[in-house]
């Protein structure tokens, strides 16, 4: 067991920094995603920790030790690839032991620890077996057990559920939380998926541009991202956008003109915003936090025309059209029932509403909510 | 029907005649297929028999009108002869001492040079790979009397000052200079067609970069390494005109030499020409016929992405 930790961390391919200074703590016994689009710089930032990559600058620490100038194989970690990797001359026995075997192991202690995981993993009739005779779950699972059966310090991951089908890949991330709570080993994880990333995360850390965005619990993350990029990013269907030039109306209230239509900015952001009077200002609002209109609440009621109705089953996603002429998606409850063309009442919840600056993509609410938060 | 497994019905039915009374267009296509492909083959195999029966046939009856197909009284005496009045014997030898050398030279260096230049991204591996590639593509003959040259009057290395002429050393430097290049061609492609993740897995596992190559990917890259091996040694069987040059006697000449040598200037002696033809050709289609299977999968990897 060891906790990782990056500290200005660089790495540079001829003319692309794909990971450009980052600074990262992967506490003992934690679940971290790296989560981003790609060529985000998430898989060059775990290959640079399982020693695949040298860096270009920056420090590496795994446990005590750094780690940039040590050898792959003397990092003590072990990594599921995207493509399992698995090799396809060798028996599922003969992959999960050649590891151990390059180690100098003692034969007692291989056979062993083979059959615990293989039991672990559920996978001991396949023992025998190459990984071509395997269906794709099935070669899953011997990576990780290939992984596993190393006893490493940190286990690497690098996409390893995309290549499943997705019912798989639901029944696998359930698999992995739970082998994650029995083995307790430090996990650094990379994925594309939020969804995943939400779902196993202890700690989640953001990724665009080479850079992190941001770190935290992914609950946190999700509720108060720090940036548009983080908003945009986590989250199905994504967080909705709406341009605004923010005004102070006659009652000394703030408003954000959405050309046309008014948005009542709730009083407990106003100290936030006020350097932005007069500037444009960019609302922020997930789909499920809109409301079709309830009758008798007089603030921040949009209306708006429904173009598309997606229903998913636990909700509907409605895509809508503001009279503002903005498009705007709202997940509502699968028993709403509405249409197309449909003439709507829209109500933004007033708790989950963020602001950002449109020029730098930065949450002007961020430290307001995190305030409010600490109070409550 | 009853007899479901009988020739006949197995012929039927590839004839995809599924009905007793039926004489489908599908049957008169396939009639056609079957018709045009056994003239091909007889085609490719009539110089092969024709080479077979006149090797063991008496001189006398080579040449006698009309032609035998079958021969009248078989014998095993041309090949007797060859190798007892000619040294049919060492022609072999240096025939395989000229082609296995070659063909390990060929495959050692090109799986190691076809993996650096499919894994290590150091500067100017395309161009260096494009300009071994390229000097293949200069057609040997053109190449005959520097070659010549050369192995008359090699340069100074190390002291040595003799002449490589008339020698099995000249003959395997030369073959290895026109296959190392196809070599190192074939295995780099093949191994861009193993996912580097294997490399990387290995190295995670223990290994150093040399010991992920040996362990991991060389025996995945068998079939390549054999595709390499049967074109490298059947070049260097075959070969004609530069052991034609560079050699002239037995303790060099190859079999290809050997074989030409019963053509003189009146007379040509067809029976044993055949039978030293056909000692030529065995190693050849035995080579061949076991190591097919691992061809067509070696020239092919890479070229479909699975």
């Amino acid at each position: 067991m060891a906790h990782v930790e990056l500290t200005d961390l660089v790495k540079e391919f001829d003319d692309v920094t794909a990971v450009d200074g980052i600074s990262l703590d992967i506490p003992d016994e934690s679940f971290t995603v790296l989560v981003g689009p790609s060529g985000c710089g998430k898989t060059t930032t775990l290959r640079l920790i399982a020693g695949l990559e040298r860096a270009t600058d920056g420090e590496i620490r795994i446990g005590e030790n750094v780690v940039n100038d040590a050898r792959a194989y003397e990092r003590d970690i072990a990594m599921v690839f995207q493509n399992y990797a698995l090799y396809p001359h060798k028996t599922v026995r003969d992959n999960m032991r050649f590891g151990l075997e390059q180690h100098d192991t003692a034969e007692e202690i291989i056979s062993e620890r083979v059959n615990e995981t293989a039991e672990l993993l559920q996978i001991e009739e396949l023992l025998d077996r190459r990984p071509s005779e395997l269906s794709g779950g099935q070669q899953q699972r011997v990576a990780l057990g290939r992984a596993i059966v190393r006893d490493p310090a940190v286990f690497l991951m690098d996409e390893p559920l995309s290549n499943l089908d997705a019912k798989l890949r639901v029944q696998m991330r359930a698999e992995l939380n739970k082998l994650h709570e029995e083995l307790s080993t430090t996990t650094v994880y990379v994925t594309h998926d939020q969804v995943e990333a939400m779902t196993l995360a202890d700690q989640i850390a953001v990724m665009d541009n080479g850079q992190i965005q941001q770190v935290g619990e992914p609950t946190h993350v999700y509720s108060n991202p720090r940036n548009m990029f983080v908003a945009g990013f986590l989250g199905s269907p994504s967080m909705n956008f709406l341009e605004g030039t923010l005004e102070e109306s006659s009652a000394g209230k703030f408003e954000l003109d959405l050309g046309g239509a008014v948005h009542n900015v709730p009083d407990e952001f106003t100290d936030a915003l006020e350097p932005y009077l007069g500037d444009r200002v960019t609302l922020g609002i997930r789909p499920e936090n809109i409301a079709l209109n309830q009758d008798g609440v007089p603030a921040n009621v949009h209306p708006a025309t429904v173009e598309v109705v997606e229903p998913q089953g636990e909700k509907t996603v409605l895509e809508l059209k503001l009279d503002t002429g903005q498009s705007i998606k709202a997940a509502v409850d699968p028993d709403t029932t509405v249409e197309m063309g449909d003439a709507v009442n829209l109500r933004f919840d007033r708790d989950s509403l963020q602001y950002f600056d449109p020029a730098t993509g930065k949450s002007l609410t961020y430290d307001v909510k995190i305030e409010q938060q600490a109070t409550i | 029907m009853s007899t479901k497994k009988s020739p006949l019905n197995r012929l039927r039915r590839s004839l995809g005649l599924e009905t007793q009374n039926e004489w489908p267009s599908v049957a008169r296509e396939r009639l056609l297929a079957y018709g045009l492909l056994a003239v091909y083959v007889l085609i490719i195999w009539f110089p092969i028999y024709y080479i077979f029966i006149t090797s063991i046939k008496p001189s006398s009856e080579v040449l006698s009108l009309p032609i035998t197909f079958l021969p009248q009284s078989p014998t095993a005496q041309n090949y007797v002869d060859i190798f007892t009045n000619r040294p049919f014997d060492n022609y072999t030898i240096n025939s395989m001492i000229v082609a296995t050398t070659t063909t390990l030279i060929c495959i050692t260096l090109g799986t190691v040079t076809g993996y650096s230049f499919s894994r290590f991204d150091f500067m100017g591996n395309k161009s260096l790979l494009l300009s071994i590639v390229g000097a293949r593509m200069i057609p040997p003959i053109a190449l005959i009397v520097p070659f010549f040259q050369i192995m008359s009057n090699p340069p100074l290395i190390g002291g040595f000052t003799g002449s490589l002429y008339d020698t099995r050393l000249a003959l395997i430097l030369t073959y290895t200079f026109f296959n190392l290049p196809f070599a190192v061609w074939i295995m780099k492609n093949y191994f861009d067609g193993i996912p580097e993740s294997l490399d990387e897995q290995a190295r995670i596992d223990g290994c150093s970069r040399w010991e992920a190559f040996v362990k991991i990917i060389l025996p995945m890259a068998k079939p390549g390494i054999a595709a390499t091996a049967i074109l490298a040694f059947i070049f260097s069987w075959n070969e004609f005109v530069f052991a034609l040059v560079l050699t002239s006697s037995e303790q060099a000449q190859t079999l290809p030499i050997a074989v030409s040598l019963f053509v003189a200037d009146d007379f040509v002696d067809w029976a044993h020409l055949a039978a030293g033809g056909m000692i030529a050709a065995l190693p050849g289609i035995l080579f061949g016929l076991f190591f097919q299977q691992y061809i067509v999968s070696g020239l092919t990897q890479g070229a479909v992405k699975e």
